[in-house]
């Protein structure tokens, strides 16, 4: 123990203890007890215990052992447990209790989150998907949004690639539905709206997810909502003090990677370049050949790993709060170094909530967080280091035999990855204040106005230098950057809740509320330092650029609820928000989003009372729209001069996209129906969801006729539509000492572009990457009829054996395929490939997504696997399209091309090696590069022992846990790159594709969390 | 208690007189904010000479080559060591070929058309001097004027824009005019900005339209309008050639306009902005920035080992012009306008001697204009395009005095040019003033206008058929987002 504590933590923790025994006085008379399910009379875990009249309360443990303070002999327990009926126990001088409670039939208590406001399970109308807090816990991964996949129907998460903390993730709610305006969702935090980088919150402090799917849900957030809203709620204090300490510490190494050839395979390939194309292959190869052998390869994606990369994550927190003040103090350290060498992720926050009773009718408080930031990223995507370590030339050395780097390759590829990771200095920090401070007030009974007032504040810095020793021609360079992000809002809401009469109940909410947000950057850019040391512009001779930016938008908004319930039986709920935008033109300033919703508790009528095994029966219907306006530029729709126009050193001004003043929103117009059941005293809960989403007025960028001279207008046109079906199942399996139960959600989602400019066959191409290691400009396409974001390209059909089996002759610019060259299909049958032959050859939609946990437990040790899937989407890999093209002797190839044809007759699926192809014919865009984008992965194992009472007791602790996690542990793919789960390009309407990821990490961490 | 109301009060209140809807940009100008003072105008007119002038290499509103390729490319001036440039530069030109597109030339007239439609408007006394205003405003009718006579020459049917797009509801998709509406467009343009713009310049350079410059370009539209081509294709009306002498008269007469003495001739190349200058579109890569130089260079000049000072030698002179000057012993025009590619200028081995174009009997040679500024062992692209010079505008006048019947002042005129070039004197005729033009304004972008206004294209330029040929296409694009436009006839 005592080693354990002697951690940097250690001083933070005892600052927490003094304050702790500074400002409570200490209680005296102590109560143990144990609850028991009455029927089965097995121990219940988490079973919330509260002295009666004070705010003092604890939850049973594992073994459903609690021990808890009260204030005198004859004080009242009240015990409450979700599923059960609460009990209130008098404790008549007992210092031991045994309390047996009774599985509720119709209690469902559980609170969900909703749109400025909380709701019982039972009594929702709309379709809100909650994560509960131990689906976060004891997970090794920076950002919360990352624990998020697979855990809720109808969340659909990517992450884009293995690079720690600022990897970005793509999230999205039922379907992507916005082509140009963004589909990422609202993200909400102690109600104040989370402008973006969420790797900034410490997942240890959230206490609970509300991901708000339906229109009747969002509606409430009004013009930012049709990409659905997640609320994210941290822990606030209660009950007795209690200090929470949880440090885990892990390794990291990659999980696949690709094998790649040898220097002398590599030399073949190259021979075979030359040879194939009728090329000399000059004296300068064949002295590499001399100079290299395969016992001289070098791995050059191997030397950029770094094994056994650290990970340590430090959470300390102290909560509590049994007088009028309740609190919630935590602190987090996480660093995460990189499986690249030199790059990683480190965080540090601090947090403080605070409710305070004045009175009892007035109440203060506040959430405040303090983070900081430190992300060391490294280039990957397409050209970055690890693609250009990938294809290095494996016969060339990394240093000289001077020790310095060698930036010579015959072939071309000059980069030295490693001197990029090692020399290039790179120093990021982003410091961040986010929180708010309220006031509540209860004007008369029923009757409650709140007041919030939050900031969201971050400054972001980023310098980079780069020195004379990391490039060829010994250059320096040196770039500094800051940026800030100012964002203010206030809250005003009304809440009124009313019994009627018994029967009859109503509670109606208005909102009135404000925002502002502004953003400002400054950015620095010199070359020509006079050496390696100073790394600041001071020292740049040459100034390259300077230039700094600002731009702002608000919000106001009106918005308002009215919920009307009979009985708890039928329930009838409507919204509306207005929302005007600086954003939009001036004949939309103002937007109205309503929405309305039903539920009816089948399981309360007279005629189910009766049906022993049917707990719980609900149907819910809603519909509703919601707006997008995240595709708007600030001031766009007024046409905007911009500078920099300059002529001979006159500052200059040229008119940009013309006005639009009757731009606005996105609408989204989405039906929702929604089926729970629950089974056997909620042993088995079922959910299931249909929803039907329309977009219309989609922001979309308008070609105009060059003659216009005005480039493009932002118009709003073009609809698209997303239809799909969620499932989610609880079961608790086995509830005796040896606990099992289950989890699985599973979503469907169906995307389509409906329409465009209006024609039926318009088509947005979306490019990618210009020509890079062989990957020429990639192109995603938005049609009409497909799903969003397909690849665009040629069908493959293999590879000619012969020549003569081009029985077409068909040709390329001219190029008459060959033996050993890819076959492509020539849809149009005029004998030529040209680009009307493309396609639209990958959906990079998945068919379902889902994710299933299984939790066993024994007395006090705990196993959770959980595993995630993506099935029926497609992935074009063109990290293996540069890898297995063979068209440049300047790149290495994977292993695969082992099996590339080499003689007439030679049946493969992998192309000759030729250099010099009219237009790289072996590496056009094509199904060839088209992989089943299909997983399962065994994404979290949490092997967990609760140490049992009477040790913690003896240690004095309230609570004492070991766990080991595995993250990432194994996949199931038949994808060939490696991982499935990626997305390089992250533009609208680019989805699937894989070019020179960061890889993915298996992570094994082991940790330890104690209460005190 | 009492505080705590206060408190919560401040809360709500904090805001609530917050115009959070009305917000200004302030990185940028909004439309209705652009156009309020002098300097608001003069940064919107930079604007529009900064198209004019914008380079943005291999995109399609790339501007500077265009000046020169549109006007030349296609006449007997260049050849290619590369074949397909070569196919491209006998006329088998392709619709997606980028210098049939016009969109860098209408992005320039929507600048303008904004400074035409807002500038009256700004009050006089917002200007430092009352006739500040005058000047700005002519320079946009010049500029106009100049970007639409290059379109007139290049595709002839044209959409006749004029206003600003100021809404979603704005026609964006205007069919074509007849030319004669965009003759009349560029004449009462240039006849506005020759009223409006002083015969000072503002600057050390020639970079800025003056009253000089606007009559030049008068002289040299009333030539065109009043050559056979127009005249029997186009209805302008009759023909102007009083005009064009009177305006190109004027120019001559300012003493502003100085031909450059023989000794010196290189330096209108070499140094730009001499006092033979009218207009010039100036780059300077010593002025910071990223829009100060243009892809001369990498065009015309030959390859070398270290890429910094050396080109694609794209485009050479060809056998014809090489053999023209030397035919007249035009030595100081001829190594004013082209070098022999020799290997003691450290040139790429391969680009030196013949190249195996078909006919080719001249050893390679380069153009010379266009060579840009050393600095250090960079060279920079930012040779000026001379859009206007005393010399054009001598031998416009001489065209147009012939034209009426005055031979003797035409052969005045003639004499000034050939004296200058250190050549003997030659008899005037029309022939002979073509000559004298092609190898005056060699690769300054005239040629195959001089050819196609005399219906030359045929005989002296040979290559594809015509009358296809006497118009470059207009691009695909163009056709697509625009199905009011018509293709040019042949090309469809």
């Amino acid at each position: 123990m005592i080693a354990l504590l002697k951690v940097p933590a250690l001083v933070f923790l005892l600052l927490l203890f003094s304050i702790n025994s500074y400002c409570y006085r200490l209680p005296d008379f102590r109560v143990t007890g144990k609850i028991t399910d009455q029927k089965t009379g097995e121990p219940l875990q988490g079973v919330n215990i509260v002295v009666k009249g004070t705010t003092t309360g604890t939850t049973s443990n594992g073994e459903g052992s609690f021990a808890i303070t009260v204030p005198n002999e004859n004080a009242t327990l009240i015990v409450s447990y979700q599923g059960f009926e609460n009990q209130e126990i008098a404790v008549n001088g007992r210092a031991s209790i045994t309390i047996a409670l009774v599985a509720g039939t119709r209690v469902l208590e559980e609170v969900i989150v909703t749109g400025y406001g909380t709701e019982s399970k039972k009594s929702l109308t709309s379709s809100i998907a909650s994560i509960k807090p131990k689906d976060l816990e004891n997970q090794p991964v920076a950002r919360l949004d990352n624990m998020l996949q697979g855990r809720a129907a109808g969340v659909q998460i990517v992450q884009n690639s293995g690079a720690p903390g600022t990897n970005g993730t793509t999230i999205r709610i039922r379907g992507i539905s916005s082509v140009r305006a963004g589909s990422d969702p609202l993200l909400i935090v102690d109600g104040i709206p989370l402008n973006g980088f969420i790797e900034d919150i410490n997942p240890a402090d959230v206490e609970a997810i509300d991901v708000l799917k339906d229109a009747a849900a969002s509606a409430i957030y009004g013009a930012r909502a049709a990409n659905g809203v997640i609320l994210i709620t941290t822990k606030r204090g209660k009950g007795k003090p209690r200090t929470t300490v949880n440090i885990s510490r892990g390794i990291q190494n990659i999980a696949r990677e690709y094998e790649m050839l040898n220097g002398f395979e590599h030399w073949e390939v190259m021979k075979e370049m030359y040879t194939n194309t009728n090329r000399p292959f000059d004296a300068f190869f064949n002295e590499i050949r001399q100079t290299g052998d395969t016992a001289s390869t070098t791995d050059w994606p191997g030397l950029l790993l770094q094994n056994n990369a650290p990970i340590t994550d430090i959470n300390v927190a102290l909560r509590g709060g049994e007088g009028r003040v309740k609190y919630a103090a935590s602190f987090n350290y996480f660093d995460q170094k990189g499986i690249l060498i030199s790059s990683g992720f480190k965080r540090m926050t601090a947090r403080l909530n605070l409710d305070i009773e004045v009175s009892k009718r007035i109440r203060f408080g506040n959430s405040l967080s303090l983070s900081n930031t430190q992300p060391r990223a490294v280039n990957t995507a397409g050209n970055g280091v690890y693609m250009n370590a990938l294809v290095k030339n494996p016969l060339t050395q990394p240093y000289d035999s001077l020790g310095r780097y060698t930036f010579f390759e015959p072939a071309g590829n000059t980069g030295n990855p490693l001197a990029n990771l090692y020399e290039e200095r790179r120093d990021a920090s982003n410091n961040r204040v986010f929180g708010s401070v309220f006031g509540e007030v209860t004007i008369i009974k029923d009757l409650t106005f709140r007041s919030t007032w939050g900031i969201d504040y971050r400054q972001g810095r980023n310098s980079s230098f780069t020195p004379s020793t990391a490039n060829q021609q010994g250059r320096t360079s040196g770039g500094f950057d800051l940026s800030e992000a100012f964002q203010w809002i206030n809250t005003n809401t009304i809440n009124y809740t009313k019994q009627i009469t018994p029967d009859h109940n109503l509670a109606v909410l208005a909102v009135f509320e404000q925002q502002e947000f502004t953003n400002r950057g400054f950015s620095g850019d010199a070359s020509n330092f006079p050496g390696d040391i100073v790394s600041t512009l001071n020292g740049g001779a040459t100034i390259v650029g300077v230039n700094s930016n600002q731009s702002s938008y608000g919000l106001q908004s009106l918005a308002g609820r009215i919920t009307y319930s009979f009985r708890d039986k039928y329930i009838l709920s409507g919204n509306l928000r207005r929302d005007g935008s600086s954003r939009f033109g001036k004949n939309n300033r103002y937007g109205t989003f309503p929405s309305v919703s039903v539920a009816w508790n089948i399981s309360d009528e007279g005629f189910l009372r009766d049906v022993e095994y049917l707990s719980y029966l609900k149907l819910r219907g809603s519909a509703g729209q919601v707006g997008n306006q995240g595709g708007l530029s600030n001031f766009g729709n007024r046409g905007l001069y911009t500078t920099g126009a300059d002529y001979v050193g006159s500052p200059g001004t040229v008119p940009g996209a013309v006005p639009n003043s009757n731009l606005k929103w996105e609408t989204t117009t989405q039906y929702n129906a929604g089926l729970e059941m629950g089974f056997l005293n909620e042993r088995i809960t079922f959910i299931a969801e249909a929803y039907n989403k329309r977009t219309d007025d989609l922001l979309l960028d308008r070609q105009l006729a060059q003659s216009s001279g005005a480039g493009t207008i932002t118009i709003n046109l073009g609809k698209i539509e997303n239809k799909g079906l969620e499932f989610g199942l609880n079961t608790r399996n086995l509830t005796g000492a040896f606990k099992w139960s289950t989890n699985v959600n599973v979503s469907f989602n169906r995307n389509k572009v409906l329409s465009l400019y209006g024609n039926a066959n318009d088509q947005i191409f979306v490019f990618a990457q210009q020509r890079v290691y062989g990957v020429d400009a990639l192109e995603s396409t938005i049609q009409v009829g497909y799903p969003l974001g397909g690849v665009y390209g040629y069908i493959s059909d293999g590879v000619y054996a012969r020549s003569e089996d081009n029985k077409n002759n068909l040709t390329f610019n001219g190029y008459k395929f060959a033996g050993g060259d890819v076959i492509y299909r020539d849809i149009d049958g005029d004998g030529k490939l040209t680009p009307t032959d493309r396609t639209n050859i990958g959906n990079m939609q998945p068919r379902h997504v889902g994710g299933i946990n299984n939790s066993f437990s024994y007395k006090g040790v705990s196993l959770d696997v959980f595993m995630n899937w993506s099935y029926g989407n497609d992935i074009f890999n063109a990290t293996r399209m540069s890898l297995i093209t063979m068209e440049s002797p300047s790149r290495n190839s994977s292993a695969e091309v082992r099996n590339r044809w080499r003689r007439p007759g030679d049946i493969t699926n992998i192309p000759r090696a030729a250099t010099g192809l009219t237009g790289g014919a072996n590496s056009l865009e094509s199904t060839l590069f088209i992989e089943d984008g299909s997983y399962l992965r065994v994404n979290n194992i949490t092997l967990g022992y609760q140490f049992p009472n009477n040790i913690t007791q003896r240690l004095r602790l309230n609570n004492l846990k070991v766990y080991m996690t595995g993250n990432n542990v194994f996949i199931f793919t038949k994808y060939k790159g490696i991982d499935p789960d990626v997305r390089s390009f992250n533009g609208e309407g680019q989805y699937g594709i894989d070019f020179g990821a960061y890889p993915r990490a298996r992570i094994f961490t082991f940790g330890l969390s104690l209460d005190i | 208690m009492k505080y705590s109301i206060v408190f919560l009060l401040f809360l709500m209140l904090i805001m609530a007189g917050c115009h959070v809807l009305e917000k200004e940009p302030v990185s940028e100008i909004a439309l209705d904010q652009q156009f309020k003072t002098e300097v608001d105008l003069r940064g919107a007119l930079m604007g529009a000479y900064y198209r004019m002038g914008l380079e943005t290499p291999g995109a399609s509103n790339e501007m500077p080559l265009r000046y020169l390729l549109n006007g030349e490319v296609r006449s007997d001036s260049y050849t290619s060591r590369n074949a397909t440039t070569r196919e491209d530069i006998k006329g088998n030109i392709n619709n997606v070929y980028p210098y049939t597109n016009w969109q860098a030339y209408y992005s320039s007239i929507r600048a303008i058309n904004n400074i035409i439609f807002y500038g009256p408007d700004i009050p006089a006394e917002r200007f430092t001097v009352p006739l500040e205003k005058n000047r700005l405003m002519g320079e946009a009718y010049f500029l106009r004027g100049f970007a639409y006579f290059n379109m007139l020459r290049v595709w002839e049917n044209l959409v006749l824009s004029t206003e600003p797009h100021l809404n979603a509801e704005s026609n964006f998709t205007k069919p074509q005019v007849a030319p004669v509406e965009i003759i009349k467009l560029i004449e009462s343009d240039l006849l506005r900005a020759a009223l409006l713009m002083p015969v000072n310049f503002p600057t050390n350079h020639r970079g800025r339209a003056t009253k000089g410059a606007a009559h030049a370009l008068l002289a040299k539209f009333y030539v065109y309008i009043s050559s056979p081509y127009a005249q029997s294709k186009l209805n302008p009306g009759p023909v102007r050639w009083a005009e064009a002498a009177k305006y190109a008269d004027s120019v001559i007469r300012n003493t502003q306009f100085r031909l450059v003495p023989t000794a010196e001739y290189a330096t209108i190349f070499t140094q730009n902005s001499t006092t033979e200058s009218i207009f010039e579109i100036v780059y300077n890569a010593l002025i910071p920035g990223s829009n100060n130089v243009n892809d001369f260079v990498m065009a015309f000049l030959p390859r070398k080992n270290t890429p910094p000072t050396g080109g694609n030698f794209t485009f050479q002179p060809s056998d014809k012009i090489i053999k023209a000057y030397k035919a007249m012993n035009d030595v100081v025009r001829f190594n004013a306008a082209m070098g022999e590619v020799r290997a003691t200028e450290g040139w790429l081995s391969s680009d030196i001697g013949r190249n195996s174009i078909p006919g080719q009997t001249e050893p390679n040679h380069y153009v010379k204009k266009y060579m840009g500024s050393l600095q250090g062992t960079i060279r920079f692209s930012d040779s000026d395009i001379i859009g206007l010079r005393l010399a054009d505008v001598i031998l416009l006048r001489a065209e147009a005095l012939l034209a009426m019947g005055d031979a003797a002042n035409a052969q005045l005129e003639l004499n000034k040019i050939t004296d200058r070039a250190g050549i003997t004197r030659r008899t005037v005729s029309v022939r002979e003033i073509l000559q004298q033009r092609w190898l005056e304004l060699a690769f300054e972008g005239d040629r195959w206008y001089d050819l196609k206004r005399h219906q030359l294209l045929e005989a002296e330029a040979g290559a594809p058929p015509y009358p296809k040929g006497y118009l470059f296409p207009i691009i695909n694009g163009e056709i697509i987002n625009n199905p009011n436009v018509k293709q040019n006839p042949g090309w469809e």
